[in-house]
């Protein structure tokens, strides 16, 4: 039988969608009556919500849920700067972070200069990167994504007599709390949904949603009973110090200054393994002494807040489809979380690829073969 | 001695400042006072978006470009200590656009970072077909006024509201030297034709994902004719006005509209909330006055030293400026014999 061009096969007698079934909503998995593919996004950090933009253009006929225990202002996502500077993943080829961040720099860019750049929160920011010791890369393999990359001068390196060399350039900055609510309207613009609620099992999800796309960050150790994704604790401050126009970054990541629409970002610390969600006022001591150190003015910031993030980090980002198999139940699920410290760097072309993903998993639920193999 | 110095915008408080420092310590008798009409916020250089950058030409008395650079270097020297924000100082990045190529200005090397724009960048500016980029400076006009104000008043310098009708008027009230910091009016106390306002209007908005400034030229049009955006510590200031003789200290429909249309067609984020506008007169002369000139009132005699006509660059030549006024005025002083080092307190 045919249905707006489709062959659609019969039901082979295991389909759920008898009327009156107290599973009306339900579909059956070999049966592809199903229309809307009902979709659920679980997490409404970054990842979440940018992969909820992308699903409907790239996914026919969709509804979009995002289901999380934490929205914006609450969110890691809210916590990071937003800096565009990658971070390398050790198990992800160069190739592949190449191109994801040329997506999102691209993709941001366009934002940027657009009328829109200050509903999103997205702005193009300059800057330099200094390193107390010659780096092993000169030349790092984002530098002709960014703009203007170039070595700093002497000049320039004059500014910090503790560096001996340094990387000057124009990058993009998102800013989160800004950004995330952006991103929001977006979704709900294109019909999606927010609904908060906590979910313990990625099964809670079936059978009303077809599929799952898991952006739950650490979350994913429970849900998806990740072992390799742990924490990585960052504690940052938030001061007003708006006569800031310059990134600064000490090329060991450690420390940085970030400066953004409403606050300056000063950082950080690395702490693997901690979990520990409150701040600490040694470390808060710390990082004002060591950006101080590169940024004398910062002695006049004021309205200093402290606040912490968990990088959700792996030694690559997952991006992959799972079907998860319960006695006769599916699931299929798309995995899209794992940036680390690279989020906002990666985000949009991650979110891209996880959308297509997600395709690949409608169009098998439409037009499933006898043995579908998600 | 008795030093009067005449103006309290930017050039009257940093040549007092100067002539202060310099001196004091060897000239024990030195009493400077600083009289003007109109203090921060009411000066012009209060309306000055502030951004360090000379003209694109050489200037007619090479002696410029030394002072721009000499106030450039002052100023990065003051940027790594705590009190930079105090005195509205930043380093500040953006971009110079163009219709076609033009020739490097002869201040890249006293600028960081200077290079040409890429291919990329360039694509941020459909109307422009080249240009710069490198990282500058920003003293904002009023912050830096308000500094200037503390310091003198630390000094014990004292200030005096009032106008000025005429130089001699100050000379026998008892100044031994008189120095001319009036700017655009300097017209009012001694004729000089090649004194010209070059009024401005500008629109300050609150912008504040802004951080970098675009400033564009029309050589068709001149200097400051061409739509300016330059991020302050604060606010955005956008412009792009320029009027030769036009002395109208009200804020023109028309003017707005060219800086806003302008500035929006060149940057489209600026869907931005308007926090005031205001005008100002740039003090256009072909080249700064600067120079030493003997009043003779009745049987003394009143050194004058000229110090105005700075156009749309005050803010980037002052203290080089300040520094040859204080060398002009240390020429008095040797003249009159009055330099001699403190008794030593042994």
């Amino acid at each position: 039988m045919e249905k707006n061009g489709e062959v659609t096969k019969r039901s082979r007698g295991c389909c759920l969608n008898w009327p009156g079934s107290p599973q009306a909503y339900a579909f059956c998995f070999h049966c592809s009556r199903m229309d809307t593919a009902r979709i659920a996004v679980v997490g409404a950090g970054l990842m979440g919500l940018s992969t909820a933009v992308c699903i409907p253009t790239l996914v026919p006929r969709c509804s979009v849920t995002v289901i999380a225990d934490k929205f914006t202002p609450d969110t890691t996502s809210d916590v990071a700067a937003g800096i565009l500077i990658p971070h390398a993943y050790p198990d992800t080829p160069v190739h592949k972070q190449k191109q994801w961040f040329r997506e999102t720099f691209d993709h941001l860019f366009a934002i940027a200069s657009s009328a829109e750049a200050g509903d999103a929160g997205v702005y193009l920011v300059s800057g330099w990167q200094i390193f107390r010791s010659m780096p092993t890369e000169e030349v790092p393999f984002w530098a002709d994504v960014v703009l203007g990359f170039r070595k700093m001068t002497e000049a320039e390196l004059k500014k910090f007599p503790q560096h001996v060399f340094g990387q000057a350039f124009t990058t993009l900055k998102c800013e989160g709390p800004v950004y995330l609510p952006w991103l929001e309207k977006r979704v709900k613009r294109s019909g999606g949904l927010m609904v908060p609620q906590r979910i313990e099992d990625l099964w809670e999800l079936h059978p009303s949603f077809d599929i799952v796309v898991n952006c739950s960050g650490l979350g994913s150790r429970q849900l998806a009973g990740d072992s390799t994704i742990f924490p990585v604790r960052g504690q940052v401050l938030k001061v007003q110090a708006p006569w800031l126009k310059h990134f600064i970054r000490d090329g060991s990541g450690l420390t940085y200054i970030y400066p953004g629409i409403s606050n300056v970002t000063l950082g950080g610390t690395r702490q693997k393994g901690d979990w520990n969600l409150s701040p600490d006022a040694e470390i808060s001591r710390d990082i004002f002494s060591r950006c101080c150190a590169l940024e004398p003015s910062l002695h006049r910031a004021c309205d200093i807040r402290e606040k912490v993030g968990l990088r959700p980090s792996r030694p690559g980002i997952r991006l992959q489809k799972e079907l998860l198999a319960q006695d006769s139940r599916r699931l299929p699920v798309v995995h899209h979380y794992g940036h680390g410290s690279g989020g906002f760097s990666m985000h949009w072309g991650t979110a891209l690829e996880a959308a297509r993903l997600v395709n690949e998993c409608a169009q098998a639920l439409r037009s499933p073969a006898p043995k579908s193999n998600l | 001695m008795r030093v009067v110095v005449i103006g309290a915008g930017v050039i009257g408080l940093s040549t007092a400042l100067c002539i202060h420092n310099r001196y004091q310590p060897v000239l024990q008798s030195l009493d400077v006072r600083v009289y003007a009409d109109r203090f921060t916020p009411l000066t012009n250089t209060d309306v000055a978006a502030g951004l360090w950058q000379p003209y694109l030409s050489n200037p007619s008395n090479p002696q410029e470009t030394h002072w721009n650079q000499q106030t450039f270097d002052y100023l990065l020297s003051h940027l790594h200590s705590p009190n930079a924000a105090d005195m509205g100082l930043a380093l500040i990045s953006g971009y110079n656009l163009f219709h076609e190529a033009v020739p490097d200005p002869s201040w890249k090397d006293i600028v960081l970072g200077f290079r040409k724009l890429t291919p990329r960048e360039l694509d941020m500016f459909p109307d422009y077909s080249y240009g710069w980029f490198n990282t500058s400076l920003i003293l904002e006009g009023k912050r830096y006024l308000q500094w200037l104000t503390e310091r003198l008043t630390e000094r014990g310098v004292k200030f005096s509201q009032r106008k000025v009708e005429s130089l001699e008027e100050v000379a026998r009230g008892g100044a031994d030297v008189i120095i001319n910091c009036t700017g655009v009016r300097a017209g009012e106390l001694q004729p000089d034709p090649m004194l010209q306002p070059g009024r401005g209007q500008i629109i300050k908005v609150d912008a504040p994902w802004m951080k970098h400034f675009i400033v564009t030229h029309d050589p068709e049009r001149g200097i400051y004719r061409s739509p300016y955006i330059i991020p302050g510590i604060r606010e955005v200031t956008l412009g792009g006005i320029f009027q030769l003789g036009n002395w109208s200290e009200v804020n023109n429909i028309q003017d707005h509209k060219s800086i806003w249309e302008g500035c929006c067609r060149l940057e489209p984020t600026l869907k931005a909330e308007i926090v005031s506008e205001c005008t100002g007169f740039r003090p256009v002369r072909p080249q700064v006055r600067l120079e030493r000139e003997l009043l003779r009132f009745g049987p003394s005699n009143t050194e004058l030293i000229h110090n105005y006509g700075h156009g749309g660059y005050g803010l980037t030549i002052h203290w080089g400026c300040a520094l040859e006024a204080a060398k002009l005025f240390g020429e008095v002083l040797e003249e009159r014999k009055l330099l001699r080092m403190p008794p030593s307190h042994l």
